[in-house]
């Protein structure tokens, strides 16, 4: 019989507690209710919002010269530089990437650096910029890639990493047959 | 309250439910806004979870999300963010107990998952309430967590695997081939994403503002995007069909597995310090154009989607939205709209249907989905064949699906490694920081060296259904048919490949054909018999390449690249010169991250003149008008227009380049010897001798015609005096491809464009394109006339029908066709050219099933040692139809 009293009391307890939950006000207005958890747990914080996206990682033990990461011949002991570091590559990428543009204009242009590196060969060094470049497209499509880029000249000497998009509109071109003339 | 006891209150909440006749699995009508709200399976972090898209869900096609009456309770996490960590569980061998293994489990330091609802700044992540996972059906909330569980399931999945795997090639299997998947995932994290080895968090958003309504992995940024569209009848967004998630997180597998090799940790042998470094680069599997490596991409997402769902399409309900037909990924599937079947002869073949849309069976468009579809089918049918022929220790029909697409999983991955090796050692049993052996310093077995291995990866020998097929059948043959399964034959191997006309090889090169580039020596795997990784477990090649048994072949049809032809009755190539056109191409591949920077002042659109003729100043994009002059369909054409070695220096000890710089060195006694000049091979026996060209015969004499560049160097600037570089050319330097006429009083000869600007124009090195204020020390007067800008040096034509040019192929049913940026490429002319001057371009062009572009008969006519080329020989003609494109400038 005591049992049983303990049984009914847990279910009452229980109901009351999953009617409350069901009956709580209801989420129509989403972006109110995400304000609200936010102010709910004002002082918790995801470990991944530490970090912006590009922050520059801890390395691990790589080699480096004068603070940039060597790529290539990691042996290399003294090296002469083929390039300087200007304080201007990164404007000067800018204005590369955007001569070539046209006219037409990308949204939210950002070059973030991953790590500044010497890239070395038959002692010979390089100073290059990892970078992650990312835009919005004229159509508003966000874009981003890695890069190297001449620390000094600000051009692109590769890149890689291109965003994919499922669902692709090429650009189509018409091409006119060419006719040979030997002059 | 206390969170224990509300924690504790929920379950007894959720018991009494149970009690009352729920079973975990409840039904939530959106339209009842009472019952709207966190429901069941609170405080245990679970959440409603629906299992699959609303078509399937359904059992027929449906025009909107309405998963009421499908949602299960699912474990989410236990943090109280929405996000985790991964684990990978990897074996070493327990020295004390031979054959005996120990697991180990790595869990990345950081999060490896986040899942977000879009890309605005003020977004956050979700936080559980009270440990439940669960909001309001439709809610942006109820999307992230779903999100969230489909793609976790599929990384967990992945792992698994990929665990598998790692015990298997390194530990279990017979070790005849040398493993290519990394052998110590724990150490760089490389079983995830990394950043040169620290764990990259990949970001998902399950709302993200694309329009139109699109989808998106960017690999730069670890991200993967889902769109959403609102303009349907209720707001439809890609995420409600999980199909389509695991197919997006499938190319951030193909990422993961195409760079696993490309952390390198250890201890280095000379000075016993432990080592760790990245390569500077990551793979990517396919351009942003079509190229079969990105049909191979797609087809390896769809079939992960395959892993999860085991059904037979993938997009059911989001991709039937969007293009009004799911994906099909087996030939049984009932959204096929061709007479394709599993029967012999019925498969859904290669070439043929590389272009095949099931939307529309006519359209003639080069798309990486369609082609990719071949990769899959044959996936999907390769995994039914394993599951048919091999023996499993259980009849569960799902444990028996989880077999079967391990090997698979396995296959690819040992595939995907060796590809995207950029270290360019393509097995850890060749690293001197793994077997402490420094005699291994340099030696390499797929893409040529890690300097040029980007290249080679991306341009020179790129992933085509060749390549990555004969890969592949060589893991199936040494893995499965001599080791997981060998009731699955390689006879039955070769015949399913056939049967997707995939046996594109002649023989599987699994003896290895590596170079040691510190000499020069050419490597095969018999020379490290013995070697080991994990050394209880020792490596015991084959001595011979495996050869295809040829009776096996009746779909795959070989073609020699005799066939390929510029077209004799047409026009020799498509131009486009017109300012319009070229400015929108420049910008739409500046858009997608190519360089096509042109040299400013010297060339540039603003000179087109839009005549069709090759102008001064212009920049001319132009596509090869090439036949296919044999009764079969070619497929995969490549044309090259980057630098290769068909050059000679007149004189080996004279090598300066010719720039200001150098000639003033050499004027002022600060160097001696001479400036270089180059003269053109003769190739094809063009040009003739007495045109300019130039021969020899020993294959074995540096800076000979005869003899390729081992390394593709180009330029050497380490020899500086008084902090002046001065650049020489190495002996077999790659060289630009086009040569121009030059005529004196005597003769009319083909010369290198720097010896043309020298002695015909007198142009200053700022005057050429690609000046040394672009180039710098690596500035080359060989192309300071005609060059081909690097972003757009390569262009990929999908497939030409037998007796056909490519563009009669593409034509569609209105007798129209038109090109993308990916077909072509795109020529910079320098202003100062003299009309009437006369230029050949040396194209390299070659495909997919061609005879005779990628092996040849090593010794005499041996069918033993028939071998693919080493890669070297990919900076020569060898593998290759030299096609000569000649113009004369034209104002």
């Amino acid at each position: 019989m005591k049992d049983k009293r303990k049984i009914l009391f847990f279910i009452v307890i229980a109901l009351a507690i999953t009617t409350l939950l069901i009956i709580r006000p209801s989420t129509k207005n989403i972006t109110a209710k995400y304000e609200t958890k936010k102010d709910q747990h004002p002082k918790k914080q995801s470990k991944w919002q530490d970090r912006s996206i590009a922050s520059v990682p801890q390395a691990k033990k790589v080699k480096k010269i004068a603070n940039r990461v060597v790529i290539g011949d990691q042996k290399a002991e003294k090296i002469s530089y083929s390039n300087s570091v200007s304080k201007d590559w990164k404007t000067n990428y800018a204005k590369h990437f955007n001569r070539m543009l046209y006219g037409q204009k990308v949204q939210d242009f950002k070059v973030k650096v991953k790590r500044s590196v010497v890239q070395v060969k038959n002692s010979i060094g390089r100073n290059l910029e990892h970078v992650i470049v990312s835009y919005k497209k004229p159509n508003g499509d966000p874009f981003a890639f890695e890069a190297l880029i001449d620390s000094e000249t600000g051009m692109m000497v590769q890149s890689w990493n291109k965003t994919r998009y499922e669902f692709k509109r090429p650009y189509k071109i018409e091409g006119s047959k060419y006719k040979y003339q030997a002059n | 309250m206390n969170e224990g006891i509300r924690k504790h209150i929920f379950i007894l909440a959720l018991a009494t439910n149970l009690l009352l006749g729920c079973v975990g699995i409840t039904e939530v009508d959106p339209s009842d806004s009472t019952r709207q709200g966190i429901s069941l399976g609170g405080g245990d972090n679970t959440a409603l979870i629906y299992p699959s898209n609303p078509t399937v869900l359904k059992g027929k096609n449906v025009a909107r999300a309405n998963f009421k009456g499908h949602l299960n309770s699912e474990f989410i996490t236990s943090n109280a963010f929405l996000e985790t960590t991964c684990s990978f569980e990897q074996h070493s061998p327990d020295f004390f107990n031979p054959g005996v293994t120990i697991p180990f489990t790595d869990t990345t330091d950081d999060e490896c998952l986040v899942v977000l609802n879009d890309t605005s700044t003020d977004t956050t992540v979700l936080q559980s309430e009270n440990s439940s996972w669960d909001f309001s059906l439709d809610s942006d909330e109820f999307y992230q967590v779903n999100t969230f569980y489909h793609v976790n399931l599929m990384f967990t999945r992945f792992h698994e695997a990929l665990s598998f795997t790692h015990k298997y090639v390194h530990l279990d299997g017979n070790l005849t081939i040398a493993p290519a998947t990394k052998y110590n995932f724990a150490d760089t994290q490389s079983y995830f994403l990394t950043d040169s080895g620290v764990i990259s968090t990949l970001k998902a958003y399950s709302k993200c503002a694309l329009s139109p309504i699109n989808a998106f992995f960017s690999p730069a940024e670890d991200i993967i995007c889902f769109g959403y569209d609102e303009s349907f009848s209720s707001t439809f967004r890609i995420v409600q069909d999980p199909s389509i998630i695991y197919h997006e997180v499938g190319h951030a597998l193909v990422k993961i597995m195409m760079n696993q090799r490309n952390v390198t940790s250890g201890v280095n042998p000379a000075t016993s310090l432990p080592i760790f470094e990245a390569h500077p680069y990551e793979s990517d599997l396919g351009s942003l154009f079509y190229d079969e490596a990105g049909a191979i991409n797609e087809g390896i997402a769809d079939y992960f989607a395959h892993v999860i769902t085991g059904r037979t399409a993938v997009g059911e309900f989001a991709i039937q939205q969007i293009t009004g037909l799911a994906r099909p990924i087996t030939e049984d599937d009932k959204n096929h709209t061709i007479p394709v079947s599993s029967n012999l002869g019925e498969r859904l073949a290669y070439p043929d249907y590389l272009q095949y849309n099931p939307v529309d069976p006519t359209e003639v468009v080069e798309d990486v989905h369609y082609a990719g579809q071949i990769v899959t089918h044959y996936l999907t049918a390769l995994t039914s064949e394993f599951k048919n022929s091999c023996q499993f220790d259980s009849t569960d029909s799902d444990a028996i699906h989880e077999y079967a697409t391990n090997y698979v999983v396995l296959l690819l991955n040992e595939t995907l490694a060796e590809i995207g090796d950029l270290t360019a050692k393509g097995s850890d049993l060749f690293s001197q920081y793994a077997t402490l052996d420094t005699n291994q310093e340099n030696v390499y077995f797929t893409n040529l060296n890690p300097d040029e291995s980007f290249l080679w990866s991306t341009v020179v020998n790129p992933p085509n259904f060749r390549r990555f097929f004969r890969t592949f059948g060589k893991n199936i043959f040494h893995h499965v048919s001599n080791g997981l399964c060998p009731e699955f034959t390689l006879d039955d191997s070769e015949q399913l490949l056939d049967e997707y006309g995939l046996l594109l090889f002649k023989s599987y090169e699994d003896r290895g054909n590596g170079l040691d580039s510190d000499n020069f020596n050419a490597l095969n795997y018999a020379l490290y018999t013995g070697y080991s990784v994990f050394n209880n477990k020792l490596f015991m090649p084959f001595v011979f390449n495996t050869q295809v048994n040829e009776d096996n072949r009746k779909k795959s049809i070989l073609i020699s690249k005799d066939f390929i032809e510029i077209s004799s009755t047409d026009s020799i190539a498509f131009v486009i010169d017109s300012q319009g056109p070229i400015k929108k191409i420049l910008s739409n591949l500046t858009f997608e991250g190519e360089n096509v920077t042109t040299t400013e002042g010297i060339a540039g659109p603003e000179f087109n003149n839009g005549n069709v003729k090759f102008s001064p100043g212009e920049v001319v994009a132009v596509s090869l008008n090439l036949f296919n002059n044999s009764n079969s369909t070619m497929g995969g054409v490549q044309f090259l227009a980057n630098d290769w070695d068909h050059m000679k220096l007149g004189d080996t000890s004279a090598t300066y380049i010719n720039r200001t710089s150098n000639r003033n060195g050499l004027a002022n006694g600060d160097i001696t010897g001479a400036i270089g000049y180059h003269s053109p091979c003769i190739i094809d026996e063009f040009p003739t001798a007495s045109e300019g060209g130039v021969t020899d015969t020993s294959t074995t004499t540096q800076g000979n015609c005869s003899y390729i560049s081992k390394t593709n160097a180009s330029i050497d600037t380490s020899e500086i005096v008084s902090s002046t570089v001065y650049p020489k050319y190495e002996l077999d330097s790659p060289q630009p491809i086009c040569l121009v006429q030059y005529s004196d009083d005597s003769e009319t000869r083909w010369v290198s464009q720097d010896f043309f600007r020298q002695y015909e124009l007198g142009l200053e090195d700022s005057d050429c394109l690609n000046n040394p204020s672009m180039s710098g020390d690596n500035f080359n007067g060989n192309e300071c006339l005609m060059r081909a800008l690097p972003g757009a040096a390569q262009a990929v034509l999908g497939k030409i029908n037998a007796q056909n040019t490519w563009s009669s192929s593409i034509t569609d049913v209105n007798g129209e066709f038109v090109f993308d940026s990916g077909h072509l490429v795109l020529m910079e002319i320098n202003k100062w050219i003299q009309p009437g001057t006369k230029f050949n371009c040396r194209f390299r062009v070659r495909f997919t099933n061609c005879s005779d572009c990628f092996d040849e008969f090593e010794f005499g006519d041996s069918a033993a040692s028939l071998t693919d080329y080493p890669d070297f020989e990919y900076a020569g003609d060898k593998g290759f139809k030299v096609i000569n494109l000649q113009f004369t400038v034209l104002d």
